[in-house]
């Protein structure tokens, strides 16, 4: 099963300039940061547009270097591209050098990353304008963009560590953005607690690997993967899945990622969707080589992630805020993400990763064009009949349904997600043998639901009558153009995406997936359960599960309104369970926070400090204090006292030289 | 002359202030002695030999021959980071108070105490240490006592009590072993060696009054009312310089002197020191003063720091004493922070504030920074030192390191607690006459906030300076078993292990 033996000494090509891909981001950062800053103190006064074309620079400039790099990459894909940059820390054994690594998986992300945030950028021009922050908005997201760049083409965990908590920290300033409501700071705050939670798992990760290997470097750590034994991989592999699940908004600790959608929406779109939250997936796909020593925590992935796929799925069946459909939805996704990763098909979850992104972003864009058109309503309940209105946005949103779904095969992520559930089902498990039939199953239901919730609200907001305030409808208007035109590309993009890794089935050439495949497939477990001719059966069923799920929602909420009515009224205890979030976070409040609270209050507050650390030392002087005021006593003022002592003193004294 | 001339300019300075007749000038007076000593002290950097492991700059002189008292200073690694930290610090220090504090006291009280910390750094003579070591606290009483809150006398008195009784018990095992070895001077002192019992109860003698100076858990009994009680500028000296004298003397008493006794307490610290860790922060989170947060806050980065020195191994001390460095400017830059926000509401109490980001931008983005950096957001300050001492007392002790990373989770939930509750949510409306940071106000945060950055992305700039010192002067003297630092080290160990458990599955 251990192929790892086979890896080959790799030749690394000196690059001089992939440094300015992450410098770019960094640069409009602090540009934008300080032009902000001075007009906050009215020392000059910026006009809007020039902030937007300073960030937007940064990011097309940045997505265009990574292309150029990349094309030349491409030719030889076996041999990565590494920029060292400076030594960081040294001290002692510890050694950490700042060195950006260009390989085939983290090329791919960049391409990806930065393609979507250029678009991003650009739309966000649009959606922010009037906006006080408009400044501070674009130095914010450069700055994430920065983090995120840093995070994937590090070549060392501590390196990734720097890109890791960047990226979370620039996701707590923009949650938080319009930070005078204080419920988007309670967000913000919320989201960035959970995520170091999950990084004391990150931490404790670093400091087993340094103890064992003696360095962060993943290419070191990869020729000296024989230090690492069954049980430390696991335990250490453990850690990094905490990790990732607070990342990547993972059972147990993906309940920041609902509330995060306070930020702006191309926020949403870029970081809580398409970026950042596939950190958690791209770590593991970096590690591949520690996980696949630990089948027992990849299994466990998969089993998390085919959870949380199905657990996030269900809610969003009731979700009414346009955008927390698409959040749960997006944490579903993950879902499957991680079921890809946890049955060592690498290339299969970041191929999703990929197309997610597309579409994902393509949905969260519309849906702010949306919420754009009409005065900031986020209710699905008020929406409706909106595509004749907002016909463009309709569309998009249409395309990235489309894409979600799979209701077109070939199109969006039908092949990754199909890719998925093929390699659950193929994948032996050497520890529950049963296990790929349950995953491919969940996951499958995963889907119908997932046809049945993005119908639903496919057809709630866009089709029917318009059912909003009169007031809203009066103003109701398509968005500009810099928001329409890239949601518009999105959409046929994330049509189209998915060709990127047809599969060799039928009868495709699964580009990505042979692009990365030297790179994984040592780390991947064989799958030979079933022949691959089964695989277009396969597709068929996936098709067939998808249609269903559009089919019945189609009906349900456009013909008869009323089953939806009964089935609530039916299961009126299932419903207020999904209503209630199956109340996670009320459970998370009642039992760790109050856990934590009264530990600090009781065990650090009153038993330690007031007793311990105050009220001995107060009795301890007071004792003191006691014993000086008895000694005091003594000190009588009679001379007769006095000499009473002399005598006794002198008594005493005669006694003890007689003797 | 250099070290001299550092101990002497401020103390010139502090009396030129007290006798200067005209008041109102007095602060720009100080500020420019200050300045004046900050840019002298830049030479111990750019004249330092990093090839010479000892004491260097050395001067030495008669005090009182005949009971073997000398003037003799000088410094190596560990001390020049600690002396350019103090006289970086102090000018800032002094231009932060312009806004609230024109009387001459308070700058003289200031400059006094620059010269009892660099003289107490510098000394070579157990006796002179002594002497400075004392002369400290009395400006440190006048500045709590005079200008301080509230309850400022209560406050003085506890911090007096505390550090009184460390002191004493130090001046007796002080007088003991230098009459044992008929010498104050430090050298000859760390060459004797001293039976197990006098170590033993030396050792305990001198890391009390460090140990309350710093403070380790349980002895920070005088922080929490000294910290919030005592003006900006006070607490600044008190957090970032004072309290790291209490380490530099563990650093360079206690642990050369007595190692063995050092090396039998090293575990009982460390625990202790874990404990103050979580202790600090859970305590943290309960305040609504968010003074007292940082006070805590503070109290639990010191358990950090002492953590790594007690590893006792290269990597941890220079985490440990980078870490002294960085927390001194990130948590003065937090004090100072919030000696500005009440000089522009006089209150500690996060309920009186909120929104504030929105008010006084600047303010709140420097103060971001400066939390960023407190919270080992890696690329700044707080994170190298921290992970040099968590990767090293992983080493030591598997436990007490994953327990100190809870105090990183804790970090983060009580200063986003503090930021949120200070400068998110609705702005009060009484607010919007309050101004932002004036150009002072910025041009002495500006440092602060560029050092934070320099210490985060290039620390080998701090850290190769302190390497030998810390080697020769710390290591060497516990002669420490052979340390598994090299790869092939740990391999042998793997193998070992992995052994163990194929032995341990059959």
């Amino acid at each position: 099963m251990l192929k790892l033996e086979n890896f080959q000494d790799v030749i690394y090509i000196h690059s001089d300039w992939l440094w300015l891909i992450v410098a770019l981001p960094l640069l409009g950062a602090v540009i934008n940061g300080l032009l902000t800053l001075l007009a906050a103190r009215k020392v000059l006064t910026v006009k809007p547009w020039v902030y937007a074309a300073v960030a937007c620079g940064a990011a097309i400039a940045s997505f265009i270097v990574s292309w150029e790099m990349f094309l030349h990459f491409k030719q030889t894909p076996d041999s990565p591209w590494v920029q060292e940059l400076f030594n960081w820390i040294e001290s002692g054994s510890f050694h950490v050098s700042f060195n950006l690594e260009l390989n085939s998986l983290s090329g791919v992300m960049v391409i990806f990353i930065t393609f979507l945030s250029s678009i991003i950028h650009l739309y966000s021009a649009g959606y922010m304008k009037g906006d006080k922050g408009f400044g501070r908005y674009f130095a914010y997201l450069n700055l994430f963009l920065f983090s995120m760049l840093v995070l994937v083409l590090a070549q060392d965990l501590l390196v990734l560590f720097l890109g890791w908590e960047g990226v979370g920290f620039c996701s707590y300033l923009l949650i938080g953005f319009w930070f005078e409501d204080g419920v988007n700071a309670e967000a913000g705050k919320k989201a960035i607690i959970l995520n170091r939670i999950g990084d004391a798992g990150f931490i404790a990760a670093l400091l087993m690997v340094f103890a064992l290997a003696g360095t962060f470097n993943f290419n070191d750590l990869l020729s000296h993967k024989q230090v690492f034994t069954e049980a430390t991989a696991t335990i250490i592999c453990l850690c990094f899945l905490f990790a990732a699940t607070g990342k990547s908004a993972q059972i147990p600790l993906y309940v920041w990622l609902p509330d995060a959608m306070a930020g702006p929406t191309p926020v949403s779109a870029l970081i809580h969707a398409a970026t950042m939250v596939t950190a958690g997936v791209y770590l593991i796909a970096r590690l591949h080589f520690l996980y696949v020593l630990a089948p027992w925590v990849s299994t466990l992935i998969a089993v998390i992630g085919v959870l949380t796929a199905l657990f996030a799925a269900t809610i969003a069946l009731v979700q009414n805020d346009i955008k927390k459909v698409l959040a749960y939805s997006t944490i579903s996704q993950l879902g499957y993400m991680f079921l890809g990763v946890g049955v060592t098909s690498y290339e299969a979850g970041i191929f999703h990763l990929i197309t997610h992104g597309f579409f994902k972003a393509c949905l969260f864009l519309a849906a702010g064009s949306v919420i754009h058109s009409l005065s900031g309503e986020q209710d699905i309940r008020k929406m409706g009949g909106l595509l004749k209105h907002i016909p463009v946005t309709s569309l998009a949103f249409l395309m990235g349904w489309i894409a979600i779904t799979g209701i077109l095969p070939t199109c969006g992520g039908f092949f990754s997600k199909d890719e998925i559930l093929w390699k659950a089902l193929t994948t032996p498990n050497s520890i529950f043998p049963i296990l790929p039939q349950i995953l491919y199953f969940v996951g499958l239901m995963t889907s119908f639901l997932t046809s049945f919730y993005m119908t639903r609200l496919v057809i709630l907001v866009f089709f029917g009558n318009y059912r909003g305030d009169h007031e809203v409808y009066e103003h109701l208007h398509e968005s500009p153009r810099i928001m329409t035109w890239p949601v518009l590309l999105l959409g046929l993009l994330s049509l189209g995406i998915g060709w990127i890794g047809v599969p060799v089935a039928i009868g495709g050439a699964d580009e990505l997936g042979r692009f990365l495949d030297p790179l994984f497939h040592l780390s991947t477990l064989e799958s030979d359960a079933l022949p691959r001719s089964l695989e277009p059966m396969l597709m068929l069923v996936s098709f067939a599960v998808a249609f269903l799920g559009v089919t019945v929602a189609w009906y349900v909420y456009s013909f008869k309104p009323s089953v939806s009515k009964n089935l609530t009224l039916m299961f009126a205890g299932v419903k207020k369970l999904l209503d209630g979030k199956y109340f996670i976070d009320e459970f998370y409040n009642d039992t760790v926070v109050r856990l934590a609270r009264a530990v600090a209050r009781w065990v650090s507050g009153w038993v330690i400090e007031t007793l311990l650390v105050n009220r001995l030392v107060e009795w301890a002087v007071k004792g003191i204090s006691k014993a000086a005021q008895a000694a005091k006593q003594v000190q009588v003022g009679f001379v007769r006292v006095y000499l009473a002592y002399v005598a006794a003193g002198a008594a005493l004294l005669i006694y003890l030289l007689l003797h | 002359m250099t070290l001299s001339l550092l101990i002497g300019l401020p103390l010139v300075g502090a009396i030129l202030v007290g006798l200067f007749p005209w008041e109102k000038a007095t602060k720009a007076l100080a500020f420019l002695v200050s300045l004046t000593v900050f840019i002298f002290s830049l030479q111990l950097y750019t004249q330092f030999d990093l090839a010479n492991a000892g004491f260097q700059f050395k001067e030495l002189y008669d005090l009182v021959p005949n009971l073997g008292i000398h003037y003799a200073v000088g410094i190596d690694g560990i001390s020049l980071w600690l002396i350019l930290l103090t006289t970086f610090l102090v000018p800032l220090v002094t231009l932060a108070g312009f806004g609230a504090f024109s009387q001459r006291g308070y700058y003289a009280c200031i400059l006094l105490l620059e010269s009892a910390v660099i003289g107490t750094l510098v000394s070579t003579d157990l006796f002179l240490f002594y002497v400075f070591w004392e002369m400290m606290l009395i400006p440190a009483f006048f500045l709590i006592g005079i200008w301080g809150g509230e309850n400022r006398v209560k406050a003085t008195i506890k911090f007096v009590l505390y550090t009184m009784l460390g002191s004493l018990l130090m001046l007796v095992a002080l007088l003991y072993i230098t009459h044992e070895v008929k010498s104050f001077d430090y050298s000859k002192i760390a060459d004797h060696f001293f039976a197990e019992d006098t170590q033993f109860w030396c050792f305990l003698a001198f890391a009390l009054a460090f140990l309350i100076k710093v403070p380790l858990f349980p002895f920070h009994g005088w922080l929490p009312e000294a910290y919030v009680e005592a003006p900006a500028g006070g607490t600044v000296l008190l957090s970032a310089v004072m309290a790291k004298l209490g380490v530099y003397g563990l650093l360079r008493f206690c642990i050369p002197l007595f190692p063995d006794a050092a090396k039998a307490f090293a575990p009982w610290i460390m625990i202790l020191a874990v404990v103050g860790v979580l202790h600090g922060a859970l305590m943290a989170t309960l305040q609504t003063n968010f003074k007292k947060i940082l006070a805590y806050s503070s109290l639990s980065h010191m358990g950090m720091i002492l953590l790594g020195i007690f590893t006792f191994s290269l990597t941890g001390l220079q985490g440990g004493v980078l870490q002294m460095v960085s927390h001194g400017v990130y948590m003065a830059g937090l004090f100072l922070l919030v000696g500005m926000l009440y000089e522009r509401r006089p209150s500690y109490e996060m309920s009186n504030f909120g929104g504030w980001a929105k008010t006084t931008p600047v303010l709140a983005t420097l103060f971001l920074l400066l939390m960023a950096a407190a919270l080992g957001m890696p690329g700044l300050a707080g994170f190298v030192g921290e992970i040099l001492i968590l990767v090293s007392a992983y080493k030591a002790n598997t436990v007490l390191a994953l327990l100190a990373i809870s105090g990183f989770v804790l970090s983060a939930w009580y200063f986003f607690y503090l930021y949120g509750k200070v400068f998110l949510g609705p702005t009060n409306k009484k607010q919007n006459t309050v101004l932002d940071l004036s150009a002072r106000e910025i041009a002495l945060l500006l440092p602060l906030a560029t050092a934070v950055l320099w210490i985060g992305l290039s620390p080998n700039f701090f850290l190769r300076p302190m390497e030998k010192s810390l080697q020769a002067n710390v290591i060497e003297r516990l002669k420490p078993a052979p340390a598994m630092t090299d790869f092939a080290a740990n391999q042998r160990h793997l193998q070992e292990e992995m052994e163990k458990d194929k032995k341990g599955s059959r």
